[in-house]
């Protein structure tokens, strides 16, 4: 046993699959289960940050599983981009889970919710972990069954049509992938990614015009992932479905998964000489951002509100990274990483309102802004802060975010356009980008006024809102009063995104430092395929 | 379904199958076989009597949940993947350096490490989930109501 680099980079994979486990053995015991479920959360959490630490100052850290050397056998590859997303996986798995335990109906959590939503972490992990393309696609699915599940879980005709048009949408992504994977395979004779780069790169050698395909096959098959315009269709119509608990955590991490793969296959994988894909993709993200928040704006509940919003936030992300400058990229990375923490946390707190107030629908809530209890400001603040930094409101995280992705752009047209982007394209994305920011005040604007602030109307059951007794939740016959523990999360993430606002100068600056190892991605391919044995 | 010949054929050929998905399965070291071929004949064989006989007759025949055996294949897997780890500090997965070989007969023999354990993890993980399914599939049809956790 020792407790190595190898061992750090394999844990936050092996950790939710041992707590996955144990959670299918203590099916019958549901406090059991919970009490596991947490702590595997809760040391997953750990761990992450052990990685992060590790790799923080630039190194690159790779395990070589079963002891068989890139680019044969499978390689996790933990850099400051994977760790630094695997530590808000972390921070999720722990919030979410946490938030879990009081708001998926028992019965739900008695079927199996714990270790689906471990298996997804699993997933999630391995998937920003791996440097291996078979093995990606491996993740992806492991992602999209969980997903399935947890989608359909609790039965009922709107969640089981949610599932199905989720996946549906999903496997078709999955198909793309496969096949372009079969070709690279062919063409290439590796999927090891590093070496796929580097047999890439490598001009002395001819490479077939599919090659080339199979690449912009793979990213068409992660901008599907992703959530991208146009390939969005199945992101708003199953994400408001499932538990509030369960669409934080697709809401958070999923689309960003693609992300995730768009920029690593961007930065490590496609050739110098390809510009025109990230031509293609500036005007996707800037497409992705104005339609999503256009989406938003006629939506009237409150988690499709969100959704649609997360399309337009991925927007901005694929804009950053097209935009492809150390600081463009960097602040696509911060985008992401505030994303992830603001989004699930509104995601929590709709499910909060609905728990309380009994619906999700923005004319029929109200007067949640309530003083007479509680309850009324620890709503609030738990909606105000993720809410706003998304609206890009300094000083939180949203507003640096978006601030440095406007740098980047204005950066292009200063300097008189890049080899992908020409200045007034970039002018014209920065213009958009603002006007989007405009909307997405708005819609938050309108979600405060609507399910805050508005005089407070019946409930679906007849009882007044504000009453002191929440909605049982489906299929959770006891009515419980609202408690603190339930705010908890959402306050943690909230807290988080402050913080993340105030120190944004050192981090946006780390992960410049970061993109700007990315765009050499030489050193990636060094880290892995160095030591390989004869 | 009531056919004599099919009652008659199936109860001859599940214990065949089941002993042929086990041959797979050690097979599948280094020749084709394995742990999911292995796992997909042994489930054939268990759906075919739930076919003939009905869900319920097989859960019985079975003695365990389909279930536990989806999580005890896991968990074989999951642990199996960290031997080497435990022994020699090898990274997650490590088989190499690991086997132990069994004489049974002058010319055969058996292979026993880590990765064994896997594919047998593997073994129990698919069979377990191809039975979960199909037999929840065949209660949903008939109408039966059978509450597992």
């Amino acid at each position: 046993m020792t407790f190595d680099s190898t061992f750090l980079v394999v844990a936050p994979v092996a950790i939710p699959l041992i707590t996955a486990t144990l959670c299918l053995f203590t099916a019958r015991r549901l406090r059991l289960q919970q009490l596991i479920s947490t702590i595997g959360s809760l040391i997953l959490f750990g761990a992450s940050l052990v990685l992060l630490l590790g790799v923080a100052g630039g190194e690159i850290w790779t395990a070589h599983l079963s002891n068989w050397h890139a680019p044969i056998g499978i390689v996790l590859v933990a850099d400051r981009l994977a760790a630094s997303m695997v530590l808000l996986t972390g921070i999720c798995a722990a919030t979410i889970g946490f938030f879990s335990l009081s708001q998926v109906a028992a019965r739900d959590q008695a079927s199996g919710f714990h270790s689906l939503f471990h298996f997804l972490m699993a997933g999630v992990c391995g998937a920003f972990l791996t440097g291996d393309l078979f093995n990606l696609f491996v993740w992806f699915e492991v992602m999209l069954l969980s997903s399935f599940v947890l989608l359909g879980l609790g039965g009922g005709k709107k969640r089981i049509q949610g599932a199905v048009k989720y996946v549906t949408l999903n496997l078709i992504g999955s198909a793309i992938f496969l096949v372009s994977i079969g070709v690279l395979y062919g063409q290439l004779g590796t999927l090891n990614m590093a070496d796929v780069a580097a047999k890439l790169a490598d001009e002395s050698a001819e490479i077939h015009g599919s090659a080339i395909v199979a690449v912009v096959g793979l990213l068409v098959a992660f901008a599907l992932k992703a959530g991208v315009f146009p390939l969005f269709f199945w992101l708003p119509a199953s994400y408001h479905a499932p538990s509030p608990a369960t669409s934080a955590i697709f809401a958070g991490l999923l689309t960003k998964v693609g992300v995730y793969a768009l920029i690593r296959t961007c930065t490590l994988i496609l050739p110098p000489d390809a510009e025109v894909v990230l031509t293609v993709l500036a005007w996707i993200g800037v497409a992705t951002m104005f339609i999503g928040v256009m989406g938003a704006a006629v939506q009237i509940e409150f988690r499709k509100v969100l959704s649609f919003h997360i399309i337009s936030q991925i927007g901005y992300m694929v804009l950053g990274l097209a935009i492809y400058t150390p600081l463009a990229i960097g602040a696509a990375v911060y985008f992401m990483a505030h994303n992830i923490i603001a989004k699930s946390n509104l995601f929590l707190v709709a499910g909060l309102a609905r728990r309380i107030a009994g619906t999700e629908d923005l004319k029929a809530l109200g007067g949640l802004a309530n003083a007479k209890y509680w309850w009324g400001p620890w709503i609030m603040i738990a909606f105000f802060i993720p809410a706003m930094s998304l609206a890009g409101l300094p000083p939180l995280s949203g507003f640096f975010a978006k601030l440095g992705i406007l740098m980047g752009g204005l950066e292009v047209v200063e300097q008189g356009g890049t080899p992908s982007l020409d200045p007034v394209s970039a002018a014209i994305a920065v213009g958009v980008a603002l006007l989007v920011g405009l909307f997405t005040l708005f819609s938050m604007i309108k979600i405060w006024n609507e399910a805050f602030w508005k005089p407070a109307k019946q409930r679906a059951d007849g009882v007044a809102i504000g009453v002191d007794r929440p909605t049982p939740v489906a299929l959770d016959p006891r009515p419980v009063p609202v408690r603190f523990s339930w705010f908890v999360p959402s306050l943690v993430m909230a807290g988080i995104t402050v913080v993340m606002g105030l120190f944004a100068g050192p981090i946006l600056a780390w992960y410049e430092a970061m993109a700007t190892e990315l765009l050499t991605p030489e050193l990636y391919r060094a880290a892995v395929l160095q030591g390989v044995e004869p | 379904m009531r056919s004599i010949i099919l009652s008659s054929m199936i109860k001859a050929l599940m214990p065949l199958m089941a002993v042929a998905s086990v041959f797979l399965l050690l097979r599948g070291h280094d020749e084709p076989g394995g742990g999911f071929i292995g796992g997909l004949l042994l489930a054939t064989g268990l759906v075919g009597y739930a076919v003939v006989f009905g869900p319920v007759a097989a859960r019985t025949l079975l003695h365990v949940t389909p279930r536990m055996v989806v999580t005890i294949g896991l968990a074989i897997a999951v642990i199996s993947g960290w031997i080497g780890w435990v022994i020699a500090g090898d990274p997650f997965l490590t088989s190499r350096g690991h086997w132990v070989t069994i004489h049974l007969t002058a010319e055969s023999y058996l292979k026993i490490g880590p990765s064994l354990g896997f594919d047998i993890g593997v073994y129990l993980l698919v069979a377990g989930s191809v039975m979960t399914f199909v037999f929840h599939m065949m209660e949903a049809d008939s109408g039966i109501e059978v509450r597992e956790s």
